[in-house]
């Protein structure tokens, strides 16, 4: 198995208010697209009433710095009470969404993800020396890049759904 | 060490879910999903079609296996796995339109993977399952994923988008 360092667990966002979900929705992919991350989507689970819709979505896009380290960042969303309302922005009629959303971001990094590096106690014990020791200063950087990148993704959707407040 | 097999089925992502509850055109879906593997030119098996009848609505489940031979070496598998609950046909008015549509929960599970040596012929001996070895641990281990692994992950990740966008979700846009 992999090494996982959690680097960021569990930090939330909420939401009140007027957003549109597509917009978000491609803004998410398209910021994790230009940053040469790879798609991930593990859940998209949508519930469709008569008035409302609920929708939880789960991603984990993912970053290989090298043959050795990724970054995985989690992305954890459930939209509730969403409901279809009619916007007049600048004389432009838009329809957005008015509902609640929920964001919790957790950050990893994995390190030795070939699993070459644990088939044998040796290189195990070799492993956890030199990403101690030897390699601090990578690691470190890895780990401040993941952070980074993390607490970027974080900002961009707040300052998406700012955009909306009214 | 254990030796790679020939014709070894590879994982090559973690399987996106697709959950949705409420009404759709599920023979449409189905027809889009079918034609869509058929445009790519994949070969089509349905191993599975479970219908129970019930008064609380039908339980539906279907699973796919569609396959392509990207090269006499290679092979691309989709699996879809489909599981609906409680499927009962209801009257819609679409466009001033009576249409036949399906109030259902519905779970969509999608894996692919790939296939190196899928006619097995690295398994003829054991010396040759030894040179498999090596050609797909040490020579092709980076081609497979960087080249056929990736552009799986990709093909799917299209096919996924088009369900979405098919049910009408607002997650169906994709940047890659």
């Amino acid at each position: 198995m992999a090494e996982i360092k959690t680097l960021i667990d569990g930090k939330q966002v909420v939401y009140e208010g007027l957003f549109s979900l597509k917009e978000l929705y491609r803004a998410i992919d398209k910021w994790f697209w230009e940053r040469g991350y790879d798609k991930q989507e593990l859940k998209n689970f949508e519930d469709v009433t008569e008035n409302e819709k609920q929708l939880i979505l789960e991603i984990l896009p993912y970053k290989k710095i090298s043959d050795y380290a990724k970054i995985e960042i989690r992305i954890f969303m459930i939209f509730s009470k969403l409901t279809d309302v009619e916007v007049e922005r600048n004389g432009v009629k838009a329809v957005l969404n008015k509902g609640r959303a929920d964001f919790s971001f957790d950050c990893y990094l994995v390190t030795d993800y070939e699993h070459k590096w644990e088939t044998r106690p040796i290189y195990y014990f070799l492993r956890t020396v030199f990403d101690k020791f030897v390699f601090r200063v990578y690691t470190a950087a890895f780990e401040k890049e993941a952070v980074k990148d993390c607490i970027e993704i974080e900002g961009e959707i707040k300052a998406f759904l700012n955009m909306n407040r009214f | 060490m254990a030796l790679e097999e020939p014709g070894k089925v590879e994982q090559v992502m973690d399987a996106p879910t697709i959950r949705y509850n409420g009404v759709f055109d599920f023979n449409g879906l189905y027809r889009m999903m079918y034609n869509w593997f058929f445009k790519q030119r994949y070969e089509f098996h349905e191993d599975l079609y479970k219908e129970k009848i019930d008064t609380i609505g039908n339980e539906l489940e279907l699973k796919w296996r569609a396959e392509k031979k990207i090269t006499p070496f290679i092979k691309y598998i989709i699996n879809v796995e489909f599981h609906l609950w409680n499927m009962m046909e209801v009257d819609v008015i679409k466009n001033g339109q009576k249409v036949k549509m399906v109030k259902t929960r519905m779970q969509i599970i999608m894996k692919a993977s790939t296939v190196a040596d899928y006619s097995q012929r690295f398994k003829e001996s054991n010396l040759t399952k030894k040179l498999y070895h090596i050609l797909r641990t040490k020579v092709i281990d980076k081609e497979m994923m960087l080249v056929y692994m990736d552009r799986l992950t990709y093909i799917v990740y299209e096919f996924h988008a088009e369900i979405k966008k098919f049910l009408g979700t607002d997650t169906s846009s994709n940047a890659y």
